[in-house]
């Protein structure tokens, strides 16, 4: 008996070692396993899991707005649908998806689309599961539709770019084309503007249906900055109103103006006639599709006869009381005959010469100045170089070569020939004589402010002393004195405030006879107020005939009352220091 | 060897009835060892333990709806905000455009407003109003010229409070009713 318990329990105890051997096995080849799924194997399994059942869908960043100084928006990004519709389904599943003809109609009663067109697009291709109804619907036509329930038409969201100001600064701002942006700030800011997409996945079960909460963000959508501008969104509308209607009593095949703030350079309007409408740039002509102010230079005319006075009372070769030999009709010898436009007093001072815009009279004060240093203060003074701006396609203009300086150039660059400039540069020149000789760098951006918050200004170099403070008040006392005694100080005044102006008439160099022809360029530059300078206006106009610049006096004051109206200019105080315009 | 052996004590039924078949007079009772006392809870124990793992997976299963019941909620209202949002984009969007300035030129101009042609300004030393004439114009559309175009503005429908054109004659008429008549010198505004 015993013998047989003892070999009862010796089986047992093989048996049992034989179990745990067997238990032991297996527990180690799940450990293994469980070692291999969860850590060896487990960023690959959870690909491969997430892979099956995952979808990627892109994530759109919104473009960012284009703001003006007090944050009117002058460019947004908005939302569109378009309608895309399967053939394939529409047109084969008529029993069950109702009648194709009634759907279409209803989406056309709400897109305003010919349903019959739009029955041939599905039917162009029968066998598609793809083709486009509708683009560009707003939200509430996109609503409308959907609520139509059709099970063969779906919606797909677009980004687009709306301007709801329309051509307010539409010259300034650009537009978008399909893939990116072509022209103005659209195109120059890009950097601040533009967004990046981003991507996102989630789960989606066996039928397709999304699976709540496994949303994962694999690379978030960053949104574009706000570019906020200097510009005033509606002295820019007054300013383009008002150009619009001169170029319209001049019969002007172009017009411009500028306003730039003396204190800091800014531009606070800066206007292009004709311009465009950037929400329908297709439909605007080719030629304005930039802006003018920007792109075209022009010959300044007798607007620059003050910078030139300027720039010689400040190497001190001449000074504002100077008698000059300024005949109505004088030969300069080698640089030929040179005559004004009207007769005057041949006796005329620098002031004189300026109040009568004599020609003759500037050319003498031309030749005075030596070369190299009258060719520096130019530049100085922002001619021959593109502005800090740095706008798209912008010109700076045509400065000669100082070896290109002939005996005629150095004169009748005096009164602005033989070179060429943008509005904004004389803008920008006139701002420096308001603002004691320093050369404000003239800016159109004032910042750029990214989603995070982060305010970034555009780095726009240092302010320059272009002529000495006392020169710059000088240049504009004699202002004053042409505001006084130019003969249309009617036109012009504003009462309470002193103004300092001068007026330019430039012909226009016939392309093909390339001599000056009947078309005149017609200007009035000056200061807002005079005594105590804070704006700077220039107003062109591209006549095709031969104009008086005179008659562009009462659209310099129609703009300069704006200006002091809308930014609470202080009425002036004091009196002019009356300069004596004859010896 | 059989001195070494050790005593098994049988258990169960079979050998209990056995012994007591030999043994009527049960000189000695079988009771069961510490080990076997200890042995039955398992039975209790592993009551427990399935229980448990049922009440875990019950609580689990519980959890589990409650958590997607709460997900497919997050997941609505997730779609509803994308909606308001789409809402609130679209409706700044037609803010931005009535703002727009030609918009409210030709409103100004439907209420019967027309711009003075120039500037005025008041003198403060003399309390008279002085005018800085403006342009001419020529093509006689006064201040509504529209000469700035926008392509947005125009579907866009003037709201008028009365729901029509107002006659600016009588909106003057009105105002000027209305105003109390000026005293001598500069009209000082009332204050509290």
């Amino acid at each position: 008996m015993g013998e047989q318990n003892g070999v009862r329990t010796r089986r047992g105890g093989r048996r049992f070692g034989v179990v745990i051997v067997l238990v032991l096995v297996v527990v180690i080849a799940f450990a293994v396993r469980l070692v291999d799924i969860q850590i060896v194997s487990a960023s690959t399994l959870t690909q491969e899991a997430r892979d099956r059942r995952a979808f990627q869908a892109p994530v759109y960043g919104t473009r960012g707005d284009i703001i003006d100084r007090s944050g009117n928006v002058l460019a947004d990004s908005v939302e569109r649908y378009d309608i895309t519709a399967s053939p394939k389904v529409a047109l084969g599943f008529t029993e069950m998806n109702g009648s194709v003809e009634a759907a279409l109609q209803g989406i056309a009663a709400i897109t305003g689309q010919d349903p019959v067109a739009m029955m041939a697009v599905l039917q162009e291709d029968p066998t598609s599961d793809y083709a486009v109804l509708s683009e560009d619907l707003t939200l509430e036509q996109y609503q409308a539709i959907d609520a139509l329930g059709i099970p063969w038409a779906y919606a797909v969201r677009v980004q687009a770019r709306t301007y709801p100001n329309g051509a307010v600064a539409g010259s300034l701002l650009g537009f978008l084309g399909t893939d990116e942006p072509l022209a103005g700030l659209e195109r120059s800011e890009d950097a601040c503007l533009a967004a990046q997409d981003g991507v996102i996945s989630y789960e989606r079960s066996e039928d397709g249906v999304r699976i709540p909460d496994t949303e994962v963000v694999e690379e978030p959508a960053v949104n574009g900055g706000t570019l906020q501008l200097t510009i005033d969104r509606d002295l820019q509308w007054y300013l383009q109103e008002s150009v619009a209607k001169a170029a319209g009593n001049f019969a002007a095949t172009w017009g411009s103006a500028a306003v730039v703030r003396v204190s800091d350079g800014a531009i606070m309007a800066l206007t292009d006639w004709p311009t465009l409408d950037p929400n329908d740039f297709q439909s605007a002509d080719p030629g304005v599709t930039g802006s003018r102010a920007f792109a075209i230079p022009y010959e300044p005319g007798s607007i620059m006869k003050p910078i030139n006075a300027a720039i010689a009372i400040d190497l001190g070769t001449v000074a504002p009381e100077t008698g000059l030999d300024a005949p109505y009709r004088r030969d300069f010898g080698e640089a030929g005959i040179i005559t004004d436009a009207t007769w005057h007093d041949p006796h005329l001072t620098v002031t004189g010469s300026l109040v009568e815009s004599s020609n003759t009279g500037t050319s003498a004060i031309a030749d005075t100045m030596p070369n190299e240093a009258r060719h520096d203060y130019l530049e100085a003074f922002g001619f021959g170089h593109t502005t800090e701006v740095d706008f798209t396609g912008e010109s700076g203009g045509y400065l000669p070569e100082l070896q290109d300086w002939d005996a005629r150039t150095r004169l009748v660059m005096g009164y602005g020939q033989a070179m060429s400039t943008t509005i904004l540069q004389m803008a920008s020149a006139y701002a420096t004589i308001g603002n004691d000789g320093v050369r404000m760098p003239l800016k159109l951006v004032q910042s750029c402010t990214l989603p995070d918050g982060t305010v970034q200004t555009p780095d726009i170099g240092e302010p320059v002393q272009v002529i000495r403070p006392e020169t710059a008040a000088a240049t504009r006392n004699m202002l004053e004195m042409v505001f006084l005694h130019n003969g249309v100080t009617d036109s012009l005044a504003i009462p309470g405030y002193r103004l300092g102006v001068k007026s330019g008439t430039a012909e226009v160099v016939d392309p093909e006879t390339g001599t000056y022809g009947n078309r005149t360029v017609i200007s009035y530059a000056g200061l807002v107020p005079v005594d105590r300078p804070e704006y700077a206006i220039v107003v062109s106009l591209g006549v095709p005939w031969s104009a008086y610049s005179s008659n562009l006096a009462p659209y310099w004051r129609v703009v300069a009352s704006q200006v002091i109206s809308m930014f609470h200019v202080q009425p002036s105080t004091g009196s002019p220091n009356e300069i004596p315009v004859t010896w | 060897m059989s001195a070494t052996t050790p005593i098994r004590i049988p258990s169960g039924r079979h050998l209990r009835s056995e012994t007591v078949a030999r043994h009527p007079r049960r000189l000695t009772e079988v009771v069961t060892t510490k080990r076997q006392r200890r042995a039955r809870p398992r039975v209790l124990h592993a009551l427990v333990a399935i229980g448990g793992v049922i009440a875990i997976v019950g609580a689990q299963l519980l959890l589990t709806i409650a958590i997607s019941g709460g997900a497919y909620r997050i997941s609505d209202l997730q779609q509803e905000q994308r909606a308001l949002t789409r809402e609130s984009l679209s409706l700044g969007e037609q803010l931005a455009v009535a703002a727009a300035t030609q918009h409210l030129a030709n409103a100004a101009a439907s209420l019967g407003m027309i711009p003075a042609p120039g500037a005025a300004f008041l003198d403060l030393e003399t309390g008279v109003a002085v005018a800085a004439p403006g342009m001419p114009d020529t093509n006689g559309c006064g201040g509504a010229c529209n000469l700035v175009p926008n392509a947005l503005t125009k579907s866009l429908p003037l709201v008028l409070p009365t729901g029509g054109r107002i006659d600016p004659l009588a909106a003057q008429s009105a105002t000027q009713a209305e105003t109390p008549p000026a005293s001598t010198g500069i009209p000082v505004p009332v204050t509290h």
